[in-house]
C-alpha cells in the first residue's frame, strides 16, 4: 500500500510542488495521475522513487515510511519499484537483452543462465522477444518504450512507477503501452502512471486521481465516456 | 567476481575514452613523483653523510695545563666510571704537536721550533661513547670532573646537522604535500570527465537501485589505475636518473657515500604509490561527489 500522509513538497527555491497532500493506493491498484502543468505530478513520483524528500508529513510504502528511511537504504529499496519514463532512458550501445539484463546484473546474484531465460521471460510479456538482438535505434518508440517497462519489471517490483510514458508515442503506440501497464495489475502489481492525456486514460476505466496546484482536486474511477 | 571484472573493463574503458587527458593526469603525476621522489632520495644521502660527522662517538676531553701524572691517571679513572663511556685513551700533549704536525705536514715549519717546553697543547684523552643521545649528559658529566680544562664534545655540529636534517624534512613534506594536491586537481578533474560522460548510465543505474559501490567502483578503479601506471613509470624513471645522478656525484667527490636505488626501492615504492594511489582514490571518490548520492 502507498500512502501519502499530509505531504508537503517545498522544493529548496521556496515553491511548494505538494500541498498538504493526502492519498491512498492499495496494492495490486492501477491510478491514473493527472494534472496540468506544474501541478505536483512528477514531484509525487520523484517522492515515490525517493529520488526527493518530503518536506513534511508522511509517505509509506509498504512499511517503511520514505520520509524517514536512511539515505543508505535508498538502492535496496528501488529494486522493488519499477520506473518507466517519457524518455525511455535505454543504453543505446546496448542490445534489448543487455538492456534488459543489466537491470538484474545491477542487483547480482543471478547465474548467466538464469539471466537469460528471465530476460527472454520478460521480454515475452512485452512481446519483443525476436527483437533481443537489436538495438534500440532500431526499435520504434513504442517497442522502445516496452523494453524499459520489461527492464522495469524483471526485479519484481511489488510497484511500477510511469511518469508520461507515452508522451513520445503516437495514439497507437500508446494505447499499446497503457494496454501493457494495466495489464501489470494482472501479475498483482501496483502501478501509478503519470499523464496528461485524459482521452487515453478515460478508455482504460481505471481510478484517476486529479492534482491542481499541488492539490487533489478529484479521485474517481472513469466508466467510459461519461463526463 | 563477474561484478569486479565489469568494474574492470568500465575502468578501463573510461581510461581510453578520456585518452588525452587520462595522458596528461598521468604525465603530471610522474612528474610530481620524480620531483618529490628525486629530492627524498638527494635527502637521504645528506643524510647518510652527515651521520658520519656526528657519529664519530668521540669527545675529546683536555686536562689542565699543569696536571701530573697522578692528575691524568685519577681523571682518567673518573671518565671511565661514567655510564655511556667505552674507552679513554691518553694523548700526551707531546703526542698531541706530533699529530698536529702531522696533520698540517705542509706547514710543518711552523711546528719544527717548538720544544717540549714551550708545548703550547694540554694532555687530552679521546673519551669513547656507545650512545649518542645521552652526549649532552655525558658532556656535563665530563666537564664536573676535577682537573679538566675543557670538552670538546661536538655538540654543536650534532645540532646544526640536527637541524639541517629538520629544514630538509620540513622542506620535503611541503613538497610532498603540495604535489599531492596538484596531482588531486589533475585527477578529480580526468575522473570528472569520465563520470559526465557516462551521467546518463549513472542516473539509470540510481533509478535500478544500484548500490553506490557498484556505480563508484569503476570510476575509483579508473583512478588508483592512473595512479599505478604512474607509479610504476616514475619508479623506472627514477632509477634511471638516480644512476645519472649517482655516477656522476661518484666520478666527481669519491669520498660521498651513497646509497643504491636497490637500497632506496622499498622507499622509493611506499612514496610512489602511497602519493599515487591516495590522490588517485580520493580524487575520484571527490569527483563522484552528488552522482552517487541517491
Ligand atoms: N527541482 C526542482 N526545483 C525547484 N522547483 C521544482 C523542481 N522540480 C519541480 N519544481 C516545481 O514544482 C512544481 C511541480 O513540478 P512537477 O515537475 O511536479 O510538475 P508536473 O505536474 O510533473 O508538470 P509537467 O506536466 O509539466 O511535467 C512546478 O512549479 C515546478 O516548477
Ligand atoms: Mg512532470
Amino acid at each position: 500500500m502507498i500512502e501519502f500522509k499530509n505531504v508537503t513538497k517545498r522544493y529548496p527555491e521556496g515553491k511548494i510542488a505538494l500541498d498538504n497532500l493526502n492519498l491512498k493506493i492499495n496494492d495490486g491498484e492501477f491510478v491514473f495521475i493527472m494534472g496540468d502543468s506544474g501541478a505536483g505530478k512528477t514531484t509525487m513520483t520523484k517522492l515515490l522513487l525517493r529520488e526527493e524528500r518530503v518536506t513534511s508529513g508522511e509517505l509509506w510504502v509498504g512499511d517503511v515510511n520514505l520520509a524517514k528511511m536512511r539515505a543508505s537504504r535508498i538502492p535496496k529499496y528501488r529494486r522493488r519499484i519499477g520506473v518507466v519514463f517519457q524518455d525511455f532512458r535505454l543504453f543505446k550501445q546496448k542490445t534489448v537483452f543487455e538492456n534488459v539484463a543489466f537491470a538484474l546484473r545491477v542487483v547480482g546474484g543471478a547465474s548467466a543462465a538464469e539471466v537469460k531465460t528471465r530476460v527472454m521471460t520478460m521480454l515475452k510479456v512485452v512481446g519483443l522477444e525476436d527483437k533481443a538482438n537489436n538495438f534500440p535505434a532500431q526499435l520504434s518508440g513504442g517497442e522502445q518504450q516496452r523494453v524499459a517497462l520489461a527492464r522495469a519489471i524483471i526485479n519484481n517490483p511489488h510497484t511500477i512507477i510511469a511518469d508520461e510514458p507515452t508522451g513520445n508515442l503516437d495514439p497507437k503506440l500508446s494505447m499499446e503501452i497503457m494496454g501493457l501497464l494495466v495489464q501489470m495489475k494482472e501479475y498483482g502489481k501496483t502501478v501509478v502512471v503519470v499523464t496528461h492525456e485524459a482521452e487515453l486514460a478515460k478508455m482504460f476505466h481505471q481510478r484517476i486521481v486529479r492534482l491542481k496546484d499541488g492539490r487533489l482536486v478529484g479521485d474517481d474511477i472513469y466508466g467510459g465516456d461519461t463526463l | 567476481m563477474r561484478r569486479l571484472s565489469d568494474a574492470f573493463a568500465q575502468a578501463f574503458k573510461g581510461m581510453f575514452r578520456n585518452g588525452l587527458i587520462t595522458f596528461v593526469s598521468i604525465f603530471v603525476l610522474i612528474s610530481c613523483l620524480l620531483f618529490v621522489g628525486s629530492f627524498a632520495l638527494i635527502a637521504l644521502n645528506v643524510a647518510y653523510n652527515l651521520e658520519d660527522v656526528t657519529d664519530l662517538n668521540e669527545i675529546e676531553v683536555f686536562l689542565d695545563f699543569d696536571a701530573d701524572d697522578e692528575t691524568v691517571a685519577r681523571v682518567q679513572r673518573e671518565i671511565l666510571r661514567l655510564g655511556n663511556v667505552s674507552d679513554a685513551i691518553y694523548v700526551s700533549k707531546e703526542d698531541g704537536l706530533d699529530d698536529m704536525t702531522g696533520e698540517f705536514a705542509d706547514y710543518g715549519y711552523l711546528f719544527e721550533d717548538i720544544s717540549d717546553e714551550e708545548n703550547p697543547l694540554s694532555d687530552k684523552f679521546r673519551v669513547l661513547y656507545i650512545d649518542n643521545d645521552k652526549v649532552t649528559t655525558l658532556d656535563y658529566e665530563l666537564k664536573q670532573i676535577d682537573g679538566v680544562r675543557k670538552v670538546n664534545s661536538r655538540l654543536d655540529i650534532a645540532a646544526t646537522v640536527d637541524s639541517l636534517q629538520n629544514g630538509i624534512s620540513v622542506i620535503f613534506v611541503w613538497f610532498t604535500a603540495l604535489c599531492t594536491v596538484v596531482c588531486m586537481f589533475v585527477i578529480i578533474n580526468t575522473i570528472k570527465l569520465s563520470v559526465y560522460s557516462r551521467r546518463d548510465e549513472i542516473t539509470i543505474m540510481r533509478y535500478i537501485g544500484a548500490s553506490r559501490t557498484y556505480i563508484a567502483a569503476p570510476f575509483v578503479l579508473e583512478g588508483a589505475l592512473i595512479g599505478v601506471v604512474g607509479a610504476t613509470a616514475a619508479f623506472f624513471l627514477e632509477k634511471l636518473i638516480y644512476s645519472l645522478l649517482t655516477g656522476f656525484v661518484t666520478a666527481q667527490m669519491n669520498i660521498v657515500k651513497l646509497y643504491t636505488y636497490a637500497e632506496m626501492t622499498p622507499t622509493v615504492l611506499t612514496v610512489f604509490f602511497g602519493i599515487s594511489l591516495f590522490t588517485g582514490v580520493v580524487g575520484s571518490l571527490i569527483s563522484l561527489g552528488k552522482y552517487v548520492e541517491a
